[in-house]
């Protein structure tokens, strides 16, 4: 087969059940932001003609090119003629591409969380123009685009921010700073950050927002003071009859959560009030709710 | 071509009884084994030995330990009696010397491919290392003593940069002066000079990358130097039209016309504002300064 300087092969998302040899000559491969030659003796198409996969490129020539046309028929034939071991390693080979490419994509996408986290966090708007993010992750990570609106669109779906034409609005600073900073100590120190509490921790938080949503005292400097015999009685309903201990709230007080006026006290009934940062213990019942969830989505 | 039938090695067959082993990495002949009948279990080799996968009639494992030479690192322990085929390094290079040579490069070219694939799925996606670090650091707060593990540490978070490259581009910052490395209590600090300008600075490595000798600033002609230094002085509430400030660049230089007004537009040295023009001074001052520290930003001190 031959193709002029300028002739296309093929476009991205093309059926084509064929490979192509380059005998001679170059040719240019764009995908989503990203490009590469081929050269002669490269192989163009492995997966088109093994697994039936659409293009993932289009391809163009750049100067005069002569190709060697593989056909499944020709495939199919050539393989009956070897062992039949011959053509288990070649399904199994393409298998291992495909999973490859797709595990390199998924690998980019979730590589480029923290770049992308770090330049929302540094951010002093709460308007960032779509553009120029592009222009910083490009500088800093190399990350595609197509990669950043993914991630802008799953930040989206967790109601972290909202995507607009060519400008996101950032919803909760607070909490884009928290998932960062999470994010981080889990890849840094390898531990289980603080900030991920076990799940009767976050009961226990639940039972304070409701109580400091019920109490009439308003809230000095973001910070609350809630009774604590209220907070056993909202703790009693919410936990389904299961009264709240001293031992379920100390890992809280220890993280420096919530404040006892009496540091003391071995019981809570022989506390009389609870201190901490309402929007603090609000942000951290969130991270623990997305965080999962952000797992998953990256996985999927 | 009885000659050539003659070379071929056969791969070998071998049952298997369940609970013996069919294969091990402690084995140092590289090896394709292919599951005929039974089923196999893939087994890590420490403590406690815990299953990874199970194979079935048709499976087969090794290809990367004959073709890429990366070790199959499971044992592989029969869990029902098996018939396994065992193709060794003698057998497949005797195999693909028969093969077309099309088929024979189909398969190096998914093998090599499969191979990049995966190297470059834990390496940084970052080219130009420089460019990245002065991206990061250009937005942290200047004049502010940063602990440099703690910067590394960050940054290598950030981009999967392998930390020796990071020191190299840290002491090529600081070679350059904008940034300040000092000992403080056994600490090594950093100081961001001006944040700006490794904004500048990265800014200009990417447009050297992307059109070679192209970074704006240092594009500009000896006139448009001129106008640039005169309209620092010029206040931004100062509002004209474009044939005003046209007349007014031409009063102060005798060689600049009205063809130079869309250049200075497109430089950004001027925002619009309904149908006038003011003085963009972010812009100006953004030009100024990569003017001033041409040297440093060239790397030419």
């Amino acid at each position: 087969m031959l193709l002029n300087k300028g002739d296309r092969l093929f476009s991205e998302g093309d059926t084509r059940n064929e490979l192509y040899i380059v005998i001679s000559g170059e040719l240019i491969a764009v995908s989503t932001n990203e490009a590469k030659v081929y050269r002669p003796g490269d192989i163009i198409g492995e997966l088109n003609l093994l697994k039936n996969e659409l293009c993932q490129e289009t391809i163009t020539a750049i100067d005069d090119v002569e190709l060697q046309i593989i056909s499944k028929d020709i495939l199919d034939k050539t393989l009956q003629n070897q062992s039949p071991w011959i053509k288990s390693i070649v399904m199994f080979l393409s298998e291992r591409l495909s999973a490859s490419i797709a595990n390199k994509r998924n690998s980019d996408k979730i590589k480029a969380l923290p770049s992308l986290l770090y330049e929302i966090n540094n951010q002093s708007e709460e308007t960032i123009s779509l553009q120029s993010l592009h222009s910083s992750l490009s500088k800093l990570f190399n990350a595609k685009c197509c990669d950043i609106v993914f991630l802008l669109e799953t930040l989206q779906e967790l109601d972290l921010l909202k995507l607009h034409s060519d400008f996101i609005y950032i919803k909760n600073a607070a909490l884009i700073n928290l998932l960062y900073k999470t994010i981080k100590i889990r890849a840094t120190s390898k531990t289980l950050p603080q900030q991920i509490l076990s799940i009767a921790d976050q009961t226990v938080l639940l039972a304070i927002i409701r109580t400091v949503q019920q109490s009439s005292a308003p809230l000095k400097n973001g910070l609350f003071t809630i009774n604590c015999s209220d907070l056993l009685k909202v703790a009693k309903r919410s936990m389904h009859g299961v009264s709240l201990t001293m031992r379920m709230v100390r890992p809280l007080i220890e993280r420096g959560i919530i404040t006892l006026s009496e540091s003391s006290a071995t019981e809570l009934e022989n506390v009389q009030f609870i201190f901490g940062d309402f929007e603090n213990i609000l942000n951290l019942v969130e991270l623990n709710r997305i965080f999962p969830l952000l797992d998953k989505k990256l996985i999927e | 071509m009885q000659q050539k039938s003659k070379q071929i090695i056969p791969p070998s067959h071998v049952c298997v009884k369940a609970g013996f082993v069919a294969y091990t990495p402690d084995d140092e002949n590289r090896k394709i084994i292919i599951l005929n009948s039974g089923e196999l279990v893939a087994q890590k080799t420490e403590m406690p030995y815990a299953n990874v996968f199970s194979m079935r009639p048709g499976d087969l494992v090794g290809v990367a330990a004959l073709l890429e030479r990366e070790q199959f690192k499971y044992k592989l322990l029969a869990t029902k009696d098996s018939e396994i085929t065992i193709i060794d390094e003698d057998c497949m290079e005797s195999e693909l010397k028969r093969l077309p040579l099309w088929l024979l490069a189909l398969i190096r070219s998914m093998s090599s491919k499969t191979h990049e694939l995966k190297k470059a799925a834990v390496q940084t996606r970052v080219k130009n290392t420089l460019k990245s670090l002065a991206e990061y650091l250009s937005k942290k707060k200047s004049n502010c003593k940063y602990l440099l593990f703690e910067l590394i540490q960050e940054f290598k978070f950030l981009t999967k940069i392998d930390a020796k490259i990071i020191e190299e581009d840290i002491k090529s910052l600081s070679r350059r002066k904008f940034i300040k490395l000092e000992q403080i209590n056994k600490n090594i600090c950093c100081t961001i000079l001006d944040s700006e300008l490794l904004s500048i600075f990265s800014d200009y490595l990417f447009s050297e990358e992307t059109r070679s000798n192209s970074f704006v600033p240092y594009k500009l002609t000896i006139t448009q130097k001129k106008i640039l230094v005169y309209i620092t002085t010029i206040d931004s509430s100062i509002i004209k039209s474009g044939p005003d400030w046209a007349n007014l660049l031409h009063e102060k230089f005798s060689e600049v016309d009205v063809s130079e007004w869309p250049n200075l537009l497109n430089f950004g040295f001027f925002s619009k504002s309904y149908n006038n023009f003011f003085v963009n001074k972010s812009c100006v001052n953004y030009f100024l300064k990569a003017l001033r520290y041409e040297t440093n930003i060239r790397g030419v001190i």
